[in-house]
């Protein structure tokens, strides 16, 4: 049977609100007996696969994926809580995790609901004179040539 | 707090990468360091010095990064500082020779003598080559000085919180060691901040740091104040937010003061108009051109560079002072429509990369000195505190969670993590795995061992530094960004490979440390989870 490789770490990075970047690692071959031990026949599997589970509303993403690919940049909901996996879709459609994440909180990307104990705070007001947020661009490292 | 209509924090970040190579004679890349203490810090401590003598106080925020620290204490770099010096002064006395009939030119010529001879004299004679001494003596006058993290990474893209900590606490530690007392503020690099952070920063006796504003104001539950007080995270410690108009103002190469026509242009400079043959013995290469510092050009406007008109230091310097003043008068502006908006006078912070002040915008210090001089002058609606003062008498604040931010483009992460370099990031959490593990045996280990496990962390941490995803994500230098992570994570590969194995070469250790010799007195137990 030919070496089946598999992943050896799987990570997820917030990039913003909206994007994750997920990447997994894959070190040497042979790897089909771990598979095979959680009891996936790996001649089975089909394709590997992406699940993204958002706990906040409950729904889930597959995306399907080639392990050479070693990582992938996720869209997702600001303010949702995600974990994502890594793993197989067999022959019958069923999905194995074999890498999973841990629960990741996206940031915000808007104001929070107005506070009921905010002191009379004139928000509207507040919101006009500091504008939208539009946050910066660093010169940090401009002094390189 | 009576009587002012607004408060000003003006927030100053110093910081450039490691970059030192004594494998070579010269380096062009050292001149990032040289330049800046040429254009900027001295210029800024001739500055606020001058201000000290005159009886002001100078209730300025700096932070000075542990890697700049460790540059500007380097022995080596203090010598091949002073040779470039002494190079560029003689530069200068050429320049009033070859200019003298052309009044324009000498004007700037005679300047540029004047600066360098300054320079020259502040540096070597009157400092010793002490920088770091010299902002340490300003402290009982005002100036606050900001912890910040060993190497500058972004602490959001670490992998967990051993390694945020470790950087934390070797910037704290070697804060405590300069200055003579443990920080009170701390400039997270890039300002990035995620939450978790600010438990790390509670647990080594931090007070507060620096968001961009989104941070603030996407907060949960949202601020009361906007982005004009400090809040307190749930952790305790409390946080100021950048306020994007005053940022604007200066940051901004468009809309901003450092775009007046009268001002210096950067980027026309002898080294690459002078004739080769008399340009080429000032230069740090052999081939291929690269500035010197003598800008014989303004602004001028939106024309082409061969186009522009001479510059005149004098109306410069005047149009600074003059920038200084609206300034200010823009912040009592923008005090005015918060007025019945917030149950207290606005209070504004403004942090700026401090080598934008005489690097990119030469007359930048003249700027500062003048704002801290009108701002503490009878009458002003205005007054710069530090962050310090400001939450002595603000006790009761507001506990918020900020968001995840950084002042980067965009205002998340993405200028550190993207398509040009995401590649880097597999290795460099693998190494920190690895660092974790190896270092759980230091307590046992002998000296040799030790010696390898110290170097095996100022790797990694040269390896973390925001500075080279930065540098690829601009594209300026990219080849030097990724070879210095390659070298650092070879290194780091080669010494774990030693350790795993019980046979460390401490000749092998000793000329990787050559190489790579900041923190000295680090100590690889600080990685321990």
């Amino acid at each position: 049977m030919t070496p089946f490789q598999t992943p050896t770490g799987f990570s997820a990075m917030v990039r913003n609100p909206h994007s994750l970047f997920l990447y997994w690692t894959v070190e040497g071959e042979g790897g089909g007996d771990r598979i095979g031990a959680r009891g996936i026949d790996i001649r089975a599997v089909q394709t590997w696969m992406l699940r993204a589970v958002d706990h906040t509303d409950g729904t889930v993403q597959d995306i399907d994926v080639q392990l050479s690919w070693r990582n992938y940049y996720l869209h997702v909901q600001p303010d949702h809580v995600y974990d994502v996996r890594l793993g197989v879709r067999d022959a019958v459609g069923e999905f194995h995790a074999i890498a999973r994440s841990e629960s990741i909180p996206m940031p915000p990307a808007d104001w929070a609901s107005p506070d009921d104990d905010a002191d009379g705070v004139d928000w509207e007001r507040l919101l006009q004179i500091i504008g939208q947020p539009s946050p910066g661009a660093s010169t940090c490292g401009a002094h390189a040539p | 707090m009576s009587g002012e209509s607004a408060t000003l924090v003006l927030v100053l970040h110093a910081h450039l990468p490691f970059v030192r190579h004594p494998e070579h004679p010269a380096f062009l890349e050292e001149t990032w360091l040289f330049e800046a203490i040429t254009e900027c810090y001295l210029p800024l401590l001739e500055r606020l010095r001058r201000l000290v003598r005159e009886g002001f106080d100078i209730p300025l925020a700096i932070n000075l990064t542990p890697t700049l620290c460790e540059m500007l204490e380097d022995s080596l770099l203090q010598g091949r500082y002073r040779a470039r010096l002494a190079t560029l002064l003689q530069l200068a006395e050429r320049e009033m020779e070859r200019t003298r009939t052309q009044p324009h030119a000498y004007n700037a010529a005679l300047h540029y003598y004047g600066q360098l001879s300054a320079a020259h004299t502040l540096y070597n004679e009157t400092l010793g080559g002490d920088l770091i001494g010299s902002f340490r003596d300003l402290q009982p006058h005002g100036l606050e000085i900001l912890a910040s993290a060993a190497t500058h990474p972004v602490l959001p893209l670490l992998s967990d919180p051993a390694s945020q900590r470790a950087q934390i606490r070797i910037g704290v530690e070697g804060y405590t060691q300069r200055f003579g007392h443990p920080p009170r503020g701390f400039w997270l690099p890039e300002c990035a901040f995620a939450p978790g952070l600010d438990t790390l920063l509670a647990e080594a006796g931090l007070t507060h740091f620096f968001l961009d504003a989104h941070g603030m104001l996407f907060a949960r539950p949202r601020p009361r104040s906007g982005i004009f007080a400090p809040a307190s995270t749930p952790s305790g410690v409390a946080c100021f937010a950048r306020d994007a108009e005053s940022t604007r103002q200066v940051w901004s190469a468009g809309e901003g003061y450092p775009g007046d026509p009268v001002y210096r242009e950067y980027y026309r400079d002898l080294g690459h108009d002078a004739e080769e043959a008399y340009i080429r013995p000032y230069l740090l290469t052999e081939t291929g051109r690269h500035n010197v510092g003598f800008k014989y050009h303004r602004i001028t406007g939106q024309i082409p560079l061969s186009e522009k008109a001479f510059y005149a230091p004098d109306a410069a310097f005047a149009k600074a002072r003059a920038h200084a003043a609206d300034f200010l008068h823009a912040r009592a502006v923008q005090a005015e429509r918060l007025r019945g908006v917030l149950p207290h006078a606005p209070v504004i912070v403004a942090p700026y990369d401090a080598e934008l002040f005489g690097h990119w915008w030469y007359e930048g210090p003249a700027f500062l000195e003048e704002v801290l001089r009108l701002a503490a002058s009878p009458g002003s609606p205005v007054r710069v505190r530090t962050p310090s003062a400001i939450l002595d008498a603000w006790p009761e604040r507001q506990v918020l969670e900020p968001s995840a931010s950084s002042w980067g483009y965009n205002g998340y992460f993405e200028t550190w993590l993207s398509g040009v370099n995401d590649w880097m990031y597999p290795d460099l959490h693998q190494a920190e795995a690895t660092m974790q593990r190896l270092v759980k045996g230091y307590a046992e280990a002998d000296d040799t061992r030790r010696a390898a496990l110290d170097q095996l962390a100022r790797e990694l941490l040269l390896a973390q530094a925001s500075d080279w995803a930065f540098i690829l994500s601009t594209g300026t230098v990219p080849t030097y960004a990724r070879g210095r992570i390659e070298t650092h994570l070879a290194r780091f590969r080669e010494i774990a490979g030693m350790v795993e194995a019980g046979a460390v070469s401490p000749d092998r250790i000793d000329a990787i440390r050559a190489q790579d010799n900041l923190f000295p007195t680090l100590h690889a137990d600080v990685f321990l989870p």
